[in-house]
């Protein structure tokens, strides 16, 4: 287990300036709420910080707590939808349709891509947006709770069911 | 055999060990429909890619140092939760009937009553003074002017490995006046014995008494008019007259 030392040669700054980044985009891209994205990329390197020292392969534990916070975001926000009804549903994170400002503000090549991931199943869609980040498939593997034997033939189909759920696009293989 | 999903995603992304590796580009020079198959899947992935790259990327404001001072925030909320509860329970407890801590903090209160009601000790009125002393960080140039005092007294010198300026009384009253670079040492009227040791590393520090130099150090080379004692230390005798 690596050792955290001063601020001189701090191995958790080294890995915060190298990771914190990409763990935010990933979050961001899965979650579709930028705010909640940092939040939850923080809280997960709160909880590094807060060990006594870095684990033995702090990048796939990072994104295994990111993810597993997120999951807990998301149960929580819908157990709240839920209770605050229908009428309130289009804020929450992780809805298929952004809102109607975020279509604004965004470019409408970004809305598209935000609205094929919305329709993937949670496992592709965290296959895909792990991928994108340049994870190792040891690292997905933990994250995601997926054999890593298994983790190739799963990303073809979530990058075939990617592609239906995108509109039709003359570029497209 | 073909090269399956697995395989060919494995093949795109660099994740086969070497002899499967190995195994995949032999079969694909010899397969054309594999290799068809590989170019496929590398314009899909070259393809999904690009419409990724389509999300904007989010701005990045936090830092490891705003992370830290989160973290010691909540350590401080911690500790006052830690002394708060530690209080309320210690209330309870003293107010629960049949609690024995009323009892023991009666007798705590007793014995430190009595303590208070003791006769004054038949000790001499005039106690010594207790030692005391001055420690001043390494500057660049400092002078010690000692003074006052009756003659007979004397300052004990040593250099030290490490640490600050320090010049502690062991014998008599001495007063101190510091400002910068210069450290003035005044001897009660019936004399007194310093303690002063001198870091090896200081730059330059003088000592010196009625206008004379007694002792310097200037990297790390002491000129001294008294040779070392067997313990290595410098005697400087000075008293009589009050330091300039």
């Amino acid at each position: 287990m690596a050792e955290m030392t001063g601020p001189g040669d701090d191995p958790f700054e080294r890995l915060f300036h190298a990771q914190f980044p990409r763990l935010q985009r990933y979050l961001d891209r899965l979650s579709g709420d930028g705010e909640l994205a940092r939040d939850l990329a923080q809280e997960s390197f709160l909880r590094l910080y807060r060990r006594s020292g870095l684990p033995d392969r702090p990048e796939a534990w990072l994104i295994t707590v990111a993810t597993n916070l997120w999951r807990n975001a998301r149960a929580a926000r819908g157990r709240r939808r839920r209770l605050l009804g229908p009428a309130r549903a289009p804020e929450l994170v992780g809805d298929p349709s952004p809102s109607p400002a975020h279509a604004t503000l965004a470019a409408e090549a970004g809305v598209r891509v935000r609205a094929a991931l919305a329709q993937l199943p949670d496992r592709d869609r965290e296959l895909l947006l792990l991928l994108a980040e340049g994870y190792r498939y040891r690292e997905i593997a933990e994250a995601t709770g997926i054999a890593e034997a298994s983790i190739g033939t799963l990303l073809a189909r979530a990058k075939r069911a990617f592609r239906a759920a995108y509109p039709e696009d003359p570029d497209a293989p | 055999m073909h090269l399956d999903d697995e395989r060919t995603q494995r093949w795109l992304h660099a994740e086969l060990d070497e002899p499967a590796r190995q195994a995949v580009a032999a079969h694909l020079q010899a397969c054309a429909e594999c290799r068809a198959r590989v170019a496929a899947a590398e314009a899909e992935e070259g393809w999904l890619r690009s419409r990724l790259a389509e999300l904007p990327d989010p701005r990045t404001v936090s830092s490891p140092a705003g992370l830290r001072t989160r973290v010691n925030a909540m350590r401080r909320w911690r500790w006052a939760a830690t002394i708060v509860l530690t209080c309320a329970a210690a209330g309870t407890a003293y107010a629960m009937p049949g609690s024995p801590l009323p009892r023991w903090v009666e007798r705590v209160a007793g014995w430190i009553s009595r303590r208070d009601e003791a006769p004054p000790p038949t000790a001499p009125a005039t106690a010594p003074a207790a030692p005391s002393g001055i420690v001043l960080p390494v500057e660049p140039s400092l002078a010690i002017r000692l003074g006052g005092g009756a003659a007979g007294s004397e300052a004990r010198v040593v250099v030290v490995d490490s640490g600050g300026i320090t010049v502690r009384v062991s014998e008599g009253q001495a007063a101190f006046t510091s400002s910068a670079g210069l450290l003035i040492v005044q001897a009660g009227d019936s004399g007194a014995g310093l303690q002063v040791e001198l870091p090896r590393d200081a730059p330059l520090v003088s000592i010196e008494a009625e206008g004379r130099r007694l002792f310097l150090l200037r990297a790390g080379v002491v000129e001294s008019a008294v040779t070392q004692d067997s313990d290595g230390g410098y005697r400087l005798r000075f008293g009589g007259a009050a330091a300039p």
